[in-house]
């Protein structure tokens, strides 16, 4: 209990930390704040003295922070002028559909990096492993726009078995989540490997093997097991590459979600959903951690447990 | 003053483990001379790689005859041919042409970007690490802060408020990066500190600048030049991604991901448009990891194995 109440009082603390930090964005930009907010309708001075009143701009900093947290906390984010409507409504319409993309990625990238590493880890040190390695590692490394442009090339331009710009429909789905998964099975992969090459040369596996388990035993409760706390914290940790791919994927398929959100809202200088797009991104981040973290003592009881 | 850390590995892990160390796991029996032989197969290719990508590039004026602005209206979307290696785009411009001249602005982009983040992190983390008490502790809860947000994200949120342009994806990726040299110079320095030849020097009067830059910096070293390999392909392609988000290099400058966004409209007519400028940068990306795997291989033994 100790352990989570720990882990929960950290959160809280990052949380606090991260909409300080989202908070004086506003006011880092060149300009005033009300200026940046409302864009074009910044020549109507009722708005101005309407949002002015709003953000408290006439008190000082901390009254302001304390205002605006407020605000978020009962699910005001803003006001986006540019789209003329609240920003929440915006994120409401755009978060399912990248929810949707980053499940689908990841489960790509768990299944297709568990087959990939064990592969290589049974296979350790053959032409098998150094292969399998070899396209882990490319499969990192490569640019996910242009992995997502190759694909939309060989099976939407060449072969036309899938819709060029990726709809909301199933169909759709199928490249945007094989960019986004390709991308993170490289890491998973490497990481299934190295672990389970622990777990299987570790003492009590020998022991195990010794007093004569099967093979089938001794992998899945004494090799498999004891892998699974480490390819759980790489998934965790992928956590926010998984949110960076679904900004640079849904763009290149044209589809909709909150990292395309994003960038047009950083494009069109809409400022109040750049802040709350921000702002639920890390904040999703730093509770899937949180997440893993509490997932730990119950998959290693030797963890927290004391 | 802690004396108890005096028989702790050095730099057993740095202080804290990058996500590419940990993906490189630690397997404490010795490999095979065959593994080892794999691996520096693994190194020559990044060299290979490399050297193809970047020859091209060096001597972009001596292998492309013309410039990468110039066009000609009588050769659109011209096909790979031996006049035009990589075939022309919409206003004629030979992609060949573009992408070596392009190489420059990606790649010095990337160079700038660890050069600037390694230095202000190194700094911070030799502050932190050395001197600590309230600065360093302020250093690394800043540091922490940082790291809560996933790397585009906070890439994103600084080119918000700079405005898009390549000197701000410069500065963008930069502070992406601030964090992670900052934790793993502040482990190393913790570490070395108490070292004998640390205490020595401070009993024999030295003082703080001294023994920050003439004991602890080189002693940190090599960690920073792991770093540094791991993060140029980084930054090589966050500064690429940005540019094809339309928030980094602004056309008509080449840059290899405004390039490959600047091709994908045209990508179902000539896909070469698009296809070429990323497939150099896919190069570059892995030939550096390859080549920083095998260089991590080497100064840092303990992560070997994979």
């Amino acid at each position: 209990m100790v352990y989570v109440g720990k882990r929960l009082l950290a959160l809280v603390v990052l949380l606090i930390g991260i909409s300080i930090l989202v908070f004086l964005m506003l006011q880092l930009i060149p300009g005033s704040p009300v200026t940046a907010l409302l864009g074009q309708s910044a020549t109507n001075p009722a708005a101005v003295a309407r949002l002015n009143a709003e953000l408290g701009l006439n008190k000082s900093l901390p009254v302001q922070f304390w205002l605006w947290l407020k605000g978020v906390l009962h699910g005001n984010l803003g006001y986006s002028y540019q789209n003329q409507q609240p920003v929440s409504a915006l994120i409401g319409q755009n978060l399912p559909s990248t929810l949707e993309l980053a499940g689908a990625g990841l489960l790509i990238s768990i299944v297709g990096g568990i087959v990939l590493g064990a592969v290589a880890a049974v296979r350790r040190d053959t032409a098998t492993d150094s292969v399998s390695m070899g396209i882990a590692m490319t499969l990192v490394a490569l640019p996910s726009f242009w992995l997502g442009l190759i694909l939309i090339l060989l099976f939407a331009v060449v072969l036309p078995w899938f819709p060029v710009v990726g709809g909301t429909s199933l169909r759709g789905l199928v490249l945007p989540a094989l960019t986004l998964g390709l991308g993170l099975l490289g890491i998973t992969g490497r990481f299934v490997r190295s672990s389970l090459l622990e777990a299987m040369h570790s003492s009590h596996v020998v022991a195990a093997r010794a007093k004569g388990l099967n093979s089938r035993t001794v992998f899945l409760k004494h090799i498999a097991r004891n892998a699974v706390l480490p390819v759980i914290t790489v998934i965790g940790l992928q956590v926010g590459a998984l949110l960076s791919g679904t900004v640079l994927v849904e763009v290149v398929f044209s589809r909709p979600g909150i990292g395309r959100l994003l960038v047009q809202s950083i494009l069109s200088k809409d400022y109040a959903t750049v802040q709350a797009t921000v702002l639920i991104i890390a904040a999703f981040y730093a509770i899937t951690n949180l997440v893993v973290d509490l997932l730990y003592p119950l998959l290693d009881p030797r963890i927290g447990g004391t | 003053m802690p004396t108890d850390r005096m028989d702790e590995p050095l730099l057993a892990a740095g202080g804290v483990v990058p996500l590419d160390v940990a993906v490189a796991g630690t397997e404490d029996e010795p490999t095979s001379s065959r593994a080892a032989l794999l691996r520096q197969g693994n190194f020559v290719v990044g060299v290979i790689l490399l050297a193809i990508v970047v020859i091209p590039v060096l001597l972009a004026p001596v292998v492309s005859a013309v410039g990468p602005d110039v066009q000609n209206p009588t050769a659109t979307f011209l096909g790979p041919s031996p006049s035009h290696l990589m075939g022309t785009d919409q206003y004629g411009r030979d992609i060949w042409a573009r992408v070596v001249y392009g190489g420059r602005y990606t790649i010095g982009a990337s160079i700038a970007v660890v050069i600037l983040g390694g230095i202000v992190g190194t700094v911070l983390g030799l502050v932190a690490g050395y001197v600590r008490g309230a600065v360093g502790f302020t250093i690394m809860r800043g540091v922490d802060l940082l790291l809560a947000f996933p790397g585009i994200l906070l890439a994103l949120g600084v080119t918000a408020i700079l405005g898009p342009s390549l000197v701000n994806a410069v500065i963008a990726v930069a502070i992406v990066a601030v964090p992670l040299y900052a934790r793993i110079v502040e482990g190393a320095a913790r570490e070395i500190r108490n070292l004998p030849y640390v205490r020595a020097a401070r009993a024999l009067g030295a003082g703080s600048g001294h023994i920050i830059f003439r004991h602890v910096l080189p002693g940190a070293l090599p960690a920073i030049v792991v770093q540094t390999t791991v993060y140029l392909g980084i930054a090589a392609l966050w500064i690429a991604s940005l540019g094809f988000l339309g928030l980094g290099v602004q056309p008509p400058t080449p840059e290899w991901g405004q390039m490959v966004s600047d091709g994908q409209a045209s990508l179902s007519i000539a896909w070469w448009v698009a296809v070429f400028p990323g497939a150099f940068l896919a190069a570059f990306v892995v030939g550096v990891s390859l080549v920083g795997d095998a260089l991590r291989d080497r100064l840092n033994p303990t992560a070997a194995g994979t």
